[in-house]
């Protein structure tokens, strides 16, 4: 479908382009709010959230750029907002610092598949989940993270680092409990 | 690079992480994003039947006014011989007599010579955005910043570019979205304050559809006393003009929604009218007034054409006003303002018309000060300085007869004119 023409039919609140475009992208997005909380219900609050948000700013969007990229951008941000407002992230979410965690050179091969991969990133503490969803996957740098979750860019590389090989010593101890599908912090 | 692959995997993996949302989430979507719309809609057509419903009422009592003019009235003549002024003594002897004073109710003409007559990204997304950074830094992490080697960023991957240009465009987006929506939030959730003016013409209406002036003559005359046969003297007074009108005021605006705002405040509001007389009488006369009674005034003015008479009429509105936002252009919104107003006459020197003696005379008794009026402005914003001014044109109508007279004939003042609010920006 022309996305032009998907667009201009979202801003004259044609009905059908509206459905349309969740249906492009709802799929996707639920696998990014997936990643970002902690239960399937908590990703589709924020997957309703954030295509609200779409549709309301819609014409904000200059077309210049494509527009999966705006929607994934938005919905990242509705993530990092419920997480902030919903008191049982609050806890995890601080980003405390004890001290510079060491990087990891580890390079495990990943013979995980998407959605054990997915539940595991989710195992990792709030804060860690969120800097190693946006570092990692989202591509955002270190500097950007810090502004957005009003941290210093150093707390972001040192909560990355200990996110990375915390995952990485998950993975490769594959400690995975296959009665209850999650992976257990050994 | 080692832990470039890991997170390049990581990131193809996680791309193909999909989940089939239930119908509820889009339904709840669906709600919210037409609620706005079908409120806006539900307003709109709540004030157009009840305007339809205005018109029609004015329409339907204009319809029956004895004074219409296609009702030509028995008796009546336009000027007079003077066996008729006698007949004319006659009732006025008789004063005393019920019949006589209804009769005088109904022919009295109040004619009143005159008249007389404006975030991907809500707030949420905005906190997020970029504002806090390094004041909430505790020092002694910027020093484990400098000393951390750090995790390479994603700078070094292959595909860094596209990123950096996605994220750079994304924030471009989402830093102007919060603008703007921020914008709208504090102009939805607080009251602004304005002053708004406005100039044109005003006039004396015999209903809404019908100007006064020329048009009728009859308007200003009454029929004649009971008893007086066709043979009732009456003069016409004289044509009503056009003249200046403009207000000056102060309001506070709020938005309702997105689109719909309300405004309140107070304002000023002049409004003249000319006509032509005959010059100026110190004669006392005993004058019949035009909501029935007698009185005598020590200063008149005779009927004719000699003089340009100006009736001016000082108004203080309180005007209760809704607009409603017909375009989505936020560069060149236009707005329909529709407004109800009470007013309060401060001053007039208008003149009102005897038309047993053929005399203009001064009486502000019989003026209702109490008025109100509706209004209606199709008005074009333009940004000012970060501020917003709108301009367009307005016709405003006096629901209220303007003269307190038994015969029908009040007059209702109308304006037409420019208006200009200047609606300043919230510091």
């Amino acid at each position: 479908m022309d996305q032009n023409k998907l667009l201009n039919d979202c801003l004259k609140g044609k009905a059908s382009a509206q459905r349309d475009l969740y249906a492009l992208f709802a799929r996707p997005m639920l696998g990014l709010c997936y990643r970002y909380t902690k239960s399937i219900d908590d990703a589709e609050d924020v997957l309703q959230d954030g295509f609200i948000k779409v549709f309301k700013n819609l014409h904000q969007f200059k077309g210049s750029g494509e527009l999966g990229a705006w929607v994934r951008r938005i919905m990242v941000n509705t993530a990092i907002n419920y997480l902030k407002k919903e008191s049982r992230y609050q806890y995890d979410l601080s980003f405390s610092e004890k001290g510079l965690h060491p990087v990891s050179d580890d390079n495990p091969e990943l013979k995980l598949n998407t959605r054990d991969l997915a539940d595991l990133i989710r195992q990792l503490p709030t804060g860690y989940q969120t800097i190693f969803n946006m570092h990692a996957v989202e591509g955002y740098s270190h500097v950007e993270i810090g502004k957005i979750l009003g941290i210093h860019e150093g707390t972001s590389k040192s909560q990355y680092a200990r996110a990375r090989a915390l995952l990485i010593n998950w993975i490769t101890k594959n400690t995975l409990d296959h009665k209850t599908g999650k992976y257990a912090r050994k | 690079m080692h832990e470039n692959k890991f997170e390049k995997e990581v990131r193809d993996k996680m791309d193909q992480l999909l989940f089939d949302p239930t119908d509820a989430i889009w339904t709840g979507v669906d709600k919210e994003i037409n609620k706005e719309k079908k409120r806006r809609r539900v307003l709109f057509w709540f004030f157009f039947l009840i305007g339809i419903a205005v018109l029609s009422g004015l329409y339907y009592f204009s319809g029956s006014d004895p004074g219409n003019p296609g009702e030509p009235k028995a008796g009546y003549e336009s000027f007079h011989p003077p066996a008729a002024l006698e007949k004319m003594s006659q009732h006025r002897s008789q004063k005393k007599n019920d019949k006589f004073k209804k009769s005088v109710k109904v022919s009295v003409n109040a004619v009143i010579v005159n008249d007389i007559n404006q975030n991907g990204q809500d707030r949420d997304l905005d906190e997020i955005n970029i504002q806090k950074t390094k004041e909430e830094t505790p020092a002694w992490e910027q020093k484990l910043s400098d000393s951390s080697a750090g995790i390479k960023s994603n700078s070094d991957v292959a595909n860094k570019n596209a990123v950096l240009i996605e994220t750079v465009a994304v924030d471009s987006v989402v830093e102007k979205s919060s603008a703007k929506k921020q914008d709208q939030k504090s102009k939805s959730s607080s009251w602004k304050i304005g002053f708004t003016g406005s100039a044109g013409i005003s006039n004396m209406n015999q209903n809404l559809f019908l100007p006064s002036n020329g048009t009728n003559p009859a308007y200003y005359s009454t029929a004649p006393p009971p008893g007086t046969g066709t043979g009732g003297v009456y003069y016409s007074p004289s044509e009503i003009s056009s003249g200046f009108s403009y207000s000056l005021g102060v309001f506070v605006n709020r938005y309702l929604s997105k689109r719909v705002s309300f405004s309140t405040g107070i304002s000023y509001h002049y409004y003249s009218t000319s006509m032509q007389t005959g010059a100026l009488s110190d004669t006392a006369v005993l004058l019949n007034t035009a909501n029935g009674r007698f009185s005598s005034s020590g200063q008149i003015y005779r009927y004719g054409k000699t003089n340009t008479y100006t009736n001016h009429f000082h108004f203080l509105e309180l005007p209760l006003t809704f607009s409603f936002q017909l375009n989505k252009s936020s560069r060149i919104p236009v707005y329909w303002e529709q407004n109800l107003a009470f007013s309060y006459l401060l001053s007039s020197n208008a003149l009102q018309f005897d038309p047993a003696n053929n005399v203009y005379y001064e009486d502000n008794l019989l003026l209702n000060k109490m008025q109100f009026s509706t209004a209606t402005s199709l008005l074009i914003g333009f940004p000012l300085n970060k501020n917003e001014v709108r301009v367009g044109p307005q016709f405003q109508y006096g629901l209220t007869g303007l003269v307190n007279t038994s015969t029908g004939n009040e007059g209702h003042l109308s304006y037409f004119g420019v208006k200009i609010s200047f609606l300043l920006r919230n510091k």
